[in-house]
């Protein structure tokens, strides 16, 4: 800080504390919420029935909600309040507008309440993590530039001369989130909440899981990284271990980390290219992340005796554990070979969940314990309690991860495991789940234990906040800073060149983010032979359209994939007959993709002309009646909902905007073309002895299922009207 | 408590096992198809152990050195694994060691290295890097590099596609060497009735699991004909019912079992079907097909000898039904 900084008098302001408790109570209510929802879906694989039968809560639409609920409301909220109270200790300034934090705070309190009542009424985009529809999402970037710019003049009206680490950290996360929310949000609405991704295809599962992966990184990871060094020094007394290391683990961490989506996609029908650049920057990934759990646990050095009894550190050093272990898992399941095992089963789940419920999840409690004394000026009401949510939690993330990694390995080898005489061991699907749904228990159990932590906390801070009085705004002096300032020679470059320079620390932030994720996804649209088209993949019929809309409203995606990877033991499952693995080309007018990235039931993307109709019919009324023991939920509602006609033209009309090729102005006569299709369909199963009106959802249904795949093997191209 | 803690932590470490107990039976395919994760795991293993082995060995040796030493009278001041730096006195073997790794100023020198930097009270200390992770990073930008030079570059590394060709490949040499091993092969041409109890068992086994759901358990039919009249879709007698099961009728949602049932198992479970007819099945669905006339319910039929058959994927053009 040098002669810069001679007392030029100082001046009195008051850090503004009721954000920060607004922001703090929201991540608390919406992590109960988000948790107990994640609870309910982890019993619905135990219990089918534990979706009351309802639609609004069957698992396709509620684990959408769960996620959203998790990532958006608890995190996001928790990331919001440890800004706002870290911000404007580390700039010795109050936030820049207390306008901007209201309409910050309540703006993303209503985005939460509309993905609350939108995702259960199946008001979906079909793409994971990002599964708001538009007029949210349009929401969504509103008030992030709210709080971006709130956070940047508060940054700009600083009293501090130089950027503490936890401000770069806070500034790539602004930049980069924003970058990623409007690319990846691009859609077209035909009305208002349903709209369709502006992508297709290998394009849209690419620019999908660039965002998905870089939401974990800048939104999970990033901001919180941004909190452990501001809290971890707080609430340890210890100086931040290293200098230079967070120079380069930030720097590292934001370039490589952009350009590690497509390992979401290995094996997937993406170009090799594309896959192996996701594979190195996955495994380069690990030394940048280490250096920040380093940097972390480092900084505890001398102070291990204080972690023994306060529960605070104690939950911050099982959260960077946890976050050391995640982003040593993720390069892991990177390699090719890994993830051939890894990929659609539950082991991807337990490493989400080792980074929820460990990394995030911890540190956000410990940053609860640690302000809300604070902010009401009182002492924690007991510190028992707070080590009792400690050990129940840390005991929950145990039952959680370890039974699902223990599923996903084993049903992973079961799927892939053949008899001498070429047949699969397991030819049945259904033998794979049965086999895990003990582990599926356990799971839920350790969800329990974990969920009733958080009530212990929160029975402790609401004491807490009783036994003190709120503190509205904290008085602070500091002197404001020269305007003539110019950094000496001697000063480290880091700090000469970035650390007092915020917007330059933003633009060269975005340049380094720009960099990745333009070099992997600008090649797959202009470069042709990188999805190589196959002439007889032809446009959905207008009533297949609808049955895919259906698809996507019920959130089947969760369950299932649409990807056959190219091994011998998926083919051979999936498509016996050709052993045909998925092909880039084939999902050229999948408007959004739909490749899923679980597999709790099997592999969609041959089912088409698998079944009878009447097998689907049955199937989708009582699995059971179909499959034995099977946990898919009913969908009886398909049955007596009817499927949407007044819109089919408008869909024809944007799908042809988004370039499917259907003969112009053939929106007048979609719906004429839908109806005869129904009716065959419908008149097929009355032979079947099955009566069942041709508007009724489920025969679009299954007429989008059963085209499912089907075209790849049309050599004569007949594709339209089946 | 403490223990009780521990206990538990065991108990969710093996729990998951208890529920597996049952696949043991099926590992001798398991061990075959998982070679190379094997070998993998155990050289992980082994090499663990083996570090382990040396360091308490180097103990053992000091030790035993130290006992001949003191018996040969020769006195020396106690060496360590790892000298003490300055600073460093009265703090421990595996502190120091610790330090040692991450090349760390000792706590007790940290002011030496603190930078002038001061946010809301928090203070820097400007550490080196730590060894082995500035290497770890740079061996994992070798690893990208060359990875990119061997798969995208020259091209060496097999493609995804290539990989699966070679899979399949493989796979097909395997299962021919192996039905090639068992002599005597099933197929449509020469397959015959079983009535062996064994047979028939195996067969109702694989019927209930498989194709009960559509056939009803009592051959009845549902989604699928009925298998208990006379009346038959693609032929009724054993290479018939062999080659549905085998190819299935695609067109018409009857699936191909030929990758998920054996040449025997699929012997076994016609034979099954093959006896039903007669059966008395409780809601039995009406006839599909036509009247299939067996020359003789227990003798294999000669496809060649029955025009049924071989007509008999061109009559279905006309049946509506199904």
């Amino acid at each position: 800080m040098s002669e810069n900084n001679e007392k030029v008098g100082l001046e009195t302001f008051h850090y503004d504390n009721t954000t920060v408790r607004n922001f703090l109570v929201a991540t608390t209510i919406f992590g109960i919420i988000g948790m107990s929802v994640g609870l309910l879906v982890a019993c619905q694989f135990v219990w089918p029935e534990a979706n009351f039968g309802l639609q609004y809560t069957t698992f396709g639409r509620v684990r959408p909600l769960h996620t959203n609920a998790v990532i958006f409301a608890f995190v996001g909220n928790g990331i919001f309040a440890g800004v706002y109270y870290s911000l404007q200790r580390l700039c010795k300034t109050r936030m820049y507008s207390d306008l901007l934090s209201k309409i910050h705070f309540w703006g993303w309190q209503l985005i939460i309440l509309s993905a609350a009542i939108t995702l259960p009424l199946g008001m979906t985009s079909g793409k994971e993590y990002a599964e708001l529809e538009w007029p949210i999402d349009i929401a969504i970037a509103l008030i992030w530039v709210v709080f971006g710019l709130n956070m940047f003049m508060t940054i700009i009206k600083r009293r501090e001369r130089h950027l503490y680490v936890a401000i770069w950290f806070y500034i790539a996360t602004f930049v980069t989130v924003a970058m990623l929310h409007i690319v990846n949000s691009f859609e077209l609405p035909i009305d208002f909440m349903k709209s369709y991704s502006w992508y297709a295809g290998v394009q849209d599962a690419l620019v999908q899981w660039w965002y998905g992966h870089n939401a974990v990184a800048f939104f999970l990871t990033t901001p919180y990284l941004g909190l452990m060094y501001y809290f971890i020094p707080k609430a340890s007394g210890r100086p931040i271990y290293s200098y230079r290391l967070s120079i380069i683990h930030f720097w590292a961490l934001i370039f490589i980390y952009i350009w590690a989506g497509p390992h979401h996609l290995l094996y997937n029908a993406l170009p090799d290219w594309a896959q192996s650049l996701g594979v190195v920057f996955s495994v380069m990934l690990i030394a940048p992340s280490w250096g920040g759990m380093l940097n972390g646990l480092l900084t505890l050095r001398g102070a291990w005796d204080k972690v023994r009894e306060d529960a605070i550190l104690k939950f911050m050093v099982v959260a960077i554990t946890c976050y050391g272990m995640a982003t040593f898992e993720g390069p892991l399941l990177s390699l090719k070979n890994v993830n051939a095992i890894g990929h659609f089963t539950d082991w991807i789940v337990a490493h989400v969940h080792v980074g929820g419920l460990g990394w995030n999840g911890f540190l956000t409690f410990a940053m609860l314990y640690y302000l809300i004394p604070k902010l009401y000026n009182t002492k924690l009401h007991s510190q028992k309690l707070a080590n009792v949510h400690f050990w129940i939690g840390t005991m929950g993330i145990l039952f959680y991860a370890i039974p699902m990694y223990w599923a996903g390995f084993t049903q992973s080898l079961m799927w892939k495991q053949f008899n001498p005489d070429g047949t699969l061991v397991y030819s049945n699907f259904l033998e794979t789940v049965t086999q895990i749904i003990p582990m599926y228990a356990l799971r839920a159990f350790g969800g329990l234990l974990y969920l009733s932590g958080v009530f212990v906390m929160v029975f402790n801070l609401i004491k807490t906040a009783k036994s003190g009085s709120f503190q509205a705004g904290t008085e602070a002096q500091a002197a404001p800073l020269m305007k003539d300032y110019k950094p000496e020679k001697s000063e480290h470059w880091h700090r000469r060149i970035f650390e007092w320079k915020p917007v330059r620390m933003l633009v060269w932030s975005l340049v380094l983010v720009a960099i990745g994720g333009a070099i992997e996804i600008i090649p797959t649209f202009l470069i042709q032979s990188n999805v190589p088209t196959i002439s007889t993949v032809k446009p959905y019929t207008p009533l297949e359209l609808n049955g895919r809309d259906i698809y996507v409203r019920e959130g089947c995606y969760t369950c299932h994939s649409q990807m056959i990877r190219p091994f011998r033991s998926e083919v051979m499952r999936y498509d016996p007959a050709d052993l045909e693995y998925s092909k880039a080309g084939e999902f050229v007018y999948d408007h959004p993709f739909q490749w899923g990235s679980k597999r709790t039931g099997p592999d969609l993307h041959r089912l088409g002309g698998k079944y009878p109709d009447s097998w689907h019919f049955y199937h989708m009324l009582d699995p059971t009646s179909m499959s034995p023991g099977s946990i898919m939920p009913p969908y009886p509602w398909l049955f007596e909902q009817e499927w949407d006609k007044r819109r089919t033209p408008a869909k024809i009309r944007a799908m042809q905007t988004l370039g499917v090729p259907y003969p112009e102005g053939y929106d007048a006569q979609a719906v004429a073309d839908a109806e005869n299709q129904a009716a065959l369909i419908s008149k097929g199963l009355e032979l079947e002895g099955i009566k069942m009106s041709s508007d009724a959802e489920i025969i679009a249904l299954i007429a989008y299922l059963q085209r499912l795949g089907t075209d790849i093997k049309n050599v004569e191209g007949v594709a339209e009207g089946n | 408590m403490k223990k009780l803690k521990y206990i538990l932590l065991i108990l969710i470490m093996v729990l998951p096992g208890l529920s597996f107990g049952q696949e043991a039976a099926e590992q001798q395919s398991f061990f075959e198809q998982y070679k190379i994760e094997i070998v993998l795991g155990l050289t992980v293993v082994i090499s663990i152990v083996t570090v382990v082995a040396m360091y308490v060995l180097l103990i053992a040796l000091k030790m035993v050195l130290k006992l001949k030493r003191a018996e040969m009278g020769i006195e020396e001041e106690e060496k360590e694994l790892i000298p003490a730096k300055e600073g460093e006195e009265g703090v421990g073997f595996w502190r120091r060691f610790w330090n040692r790794l991450n090349d760390s100023v000792p706590v007790s020198k940290e002011h030496e290295i603190a930078t002038d930097h001061e946010y809301d009270g928090i203070r820097e200390l400007d550490n080196r890097l730590p060894p082995w992770w500035l290497w770890g990073f740079y061996i994992s930008i070798l690893f990208a590099v060359v990875y990119l030079i061997n798969y995208e570059v020259l091209g060496t590394g097999p493609t995804q596609d290539e990989e699966f060709q070679a899979e399949m490949m493989q796979a097909e040499e395997d299962v021919k060497t192996y039905l090639a091993s068992l002599g005597d092969l099933i197929d449509e041409s020469n397959v015959t009735l079983s009535t062996e109890t064994a047979d028939i068992n195996a067969g109702k086994a694989i019927y209930d699991a498989n194709c009960a759901v559509c056939h009803a358990a009592d051959g009845g039919g549902g989604v699928g004909p009925n298998f208990t009249d006379k009346y038959w879709l693609h032929g009724g007698d054993m290479p018939s019912i062999f080659k549905t099961i085998k190819y299935g009728v695609p067109s018409k949602g009857m699936i191909a079992w030929e990758a998920q049932l054996s040449p025997k198992k699929m012997q076994q479970v016609a034979s099954y079907i093959y006896m039903m007819e007669g059966n008395t099945a409780a809601n039995p669905k009406e006839p599909q097909g036509e009247v299939f006339e067996r020359n003789d319910g227990t003798v294999e039929d000669n496809p060649e000898s029955n025009p049924d058959f071989v007509d008999d994927e061109a009559a279905l053009e006309d049946d509506e039904c199904c």
